[in-house]
């Protein structure tokens, strides 16, 4: 599927000085902000802030990726051919909208005395989204299948 | 035998995930990846520069001034913040995906550079997800972790946004060739023959970041507010048609706010110091003004505010011309955001009001009765409730 690079591929994929210069100044960036994290360490807990952060990686790297690359290759195997991928597609936007509007469905930080927070019905919210988006999806799949019978 | 022949010849033979046909969709490409990557350069940066600008006006230091005018420009700088860092989510998920076969690399590591490359992925990839998850966290009030949210978010934005440059420098090359002509016609011919096409995959990680950014931008963009069936707020709903980010109530200050005892104090730097009563606030010439809440949350609401300008407060006061002002509310000292200041250029601009009315009535306990300061391009949390004092400097 990929053939071996080319001489210029290489250098642009070498680490030449445009490399070490985005090294100083990042590294730069990154000292500030550790710098900041510890000098407000009552309030920063660094430590949670490490563990949190090494385990969105971990999560994402051990759990979430290879889950979903099992999933869509068991997917893609039940799906009918032809719309798989505007299926993959639109699975891909669904589990987005629904990991991001978990705690707004659950209500996990609703405030009792304050209505004007999370003041709307979002299970719906979140079924009128995945209508827009399938029906999207419907079209593409429709349009997708006169084509090949044209 | 230089460093990387030496490397490969001592590795072990590669298994599982680092064996070479381990991952076989068409999806993992350098030019899918440089164009996710590209997408998401722009995206981070304009977070970071939103985000570092809020901090600078709500921290500022003894250089920086934050203008009265343009009114709007926090609103928009505030919203942009929020619906991009939204928007980025699923372009995130979709680039972890479309080089997720570059973490079993093999070998692991090839050469000094490519070890330091290799680890700055650690607060680079970390730090995004961090970003995202307590971001959103944030904005929906769920916060199932035990530190401060501001500085957190900070401090590892400024990691995340170094790991992203040193991640920028080690790739730019090979981003440029991927998105060059030359690259296009390589990848077609590598291209999917059933499933997701490299097009479709693009196109579903766009069109989510759309998704989410129409379903959420109605809190701050008032005309799209009735699509935006996913906002945490609605800039429509609210006690006086305004939303609450804090409830009189949750700050403890019901008794207070309400009790005949209540005086506006203005203290200081000051040649008449004022102790006034609600009546003789009211009694003072008020003026009108438009001018929106615009919430760190990223949500805003412009309404009809009444009430006396606050340099006409402090003229009254004889306060030197030029002044700063803290101006302090009733919650107990110490509580997060419990007073709040102005400089000069800000308490002379003639919307900068001590507001007894909003929308033309009263101004309701939740939105700080008996007075509030209001004052344009101001974020929510420096528009202080339930004032007690102004203290002149």
């Amino acid at each position: 599927m990929t053939s071996p690079p080319s001489a210029p591929e290489r250098e642009a994929t070498g680490h030449g000085p445009v490399f070490w210069w985005g090294l100083a100044i990042g590294s730069g960036a990154m000292a500030f902000g550790l710098i900041t994290l510890f000098s407000r360490a009552a309030a920063t807990q660094p430590l949670d802030v490490g563990t949190f952060l090494i385990a969105l990686a971990l999560g994402h790297d051990l759990l979430l990726a290879p889950a979903t690359i099992g999933i869509a290759a068991g997917l893609r195997r039940a799906f009918p051919h032809g719309v798989r991928g505007i299926l993959s597609g639109a699975l891909f936007v669904t589990a987005v909208v629904v990991a991001f509007s978990l705690p707004l469905v659950t209500g996990w930080g609703a405030q009792p005395d304050n209505p004007s927070f999370l003041p709307r019905d979002y299970a719906s919210g979140v079924a009128i989204v995945l209508a827009a988006v399938w029906g999207v999806a419907a079209a593409l799949m429709i349009h997708r299948v006169r084509r090949r019978a044209a | 035998m230089n460093l990387p022949t030496r490397i490969r010849r001592l590795t072990p033979p590669r298994v599982g995930p680092f064996r070479e046909e381990a991952f076989r969709s068409p999806l993992y490409s350098a030019r899918v990846a440089s164009i996710l990557g590209l997408a998401l350069g722009v995206t981070f940066t304009v977070c970071f520069v939103t985000g570092f600008l809020s901090h600078l006006i709500q921290h500022p230091p003894s250089f920086f001034g934050w203008p009265p005018r343009p009114g709007w420009l926090y609103r928009v700088s505030q919203g942009v913040h929020v619906t991009t860092g939204i928007a980025s989510i699923p372009l995130l998920f979709a680039k972890l995906w479309t080089v997720y076969p570059r973490l079993w690399v093999w070998p692991p590591l090839s050469s000094i550079p490519h070890a330091i490359e290799r680890l700055a992925l650690v607060p680079l990839v970390g730090g995004s997800l961090f970003l995202l998850f307590t971001g959103v966290g944030s904005i929906s009030r769920w916060t199932p972790w035990s530190f401060s949210f501001p500085p957190a978010h900070y401090s590892v934005a400024w990691i995340t946004i170094g790991a992203l440059i040193v991640h920028v420098g080690a790739k730019a090359g090979t981003a440029r060739l991927a998105l060059s002509r030359r690259s296009i016609a390589r990848t077609n011919e590598g291209r999917a023959r059933d499933g997701l096409s490299r097009r479709g995959f693009l196109g579903a990680a766009f069109g989510g970041a759309a998704a989410l950014a129409v379903a959420t931008v109605g809190q701050t963009l008032r005309p799209l507010a009735a699509v935006s069936v996913l906002a945490p707020r609605d800039p429509r709903i609210g006690p006086q048609g305004l939303p609450v980010n804090k409830t009189a109530a949750s700050a403890g200050v019901l008794d207070l706010a309400t009790s005949d005892a209540w005086r506006l104090v203005v203290e200081g730097n000051v040649g008449n110091p004022l102790s006034l009563r609600l009546e003789e606030v009211l009694a003072l010439p008020q003026r009108e003004a438009h001018v929106a809440i615009a919430c760190v949350d990223g949500w805003s609401a412009t309404a009809r505010w009444r009430g006396v300008p606050l340099r006409d407060v402090l003229a009254l006061a004889e306060a030197p011309i030029g002044s700063g002002a803290t101006v302090v509310s009733l919650q107990r000292p110490g509580a997060a955001y419990a007073s709040s200041e102005l400089d000069p250029s800000q308490i002379g601009d003639p919307e900068t009001l001590l507001a007894v009315e909003l929308n033309g009535e009263p101004l309701h306990i939740d939105h700080g009765f008996p007075v509030r300061l209001i004052g344009p391009n101001r974020p929510g949390v420096q528009q202080t409730k339930w004032v007690a004092s102004v203290v002149v400097r």
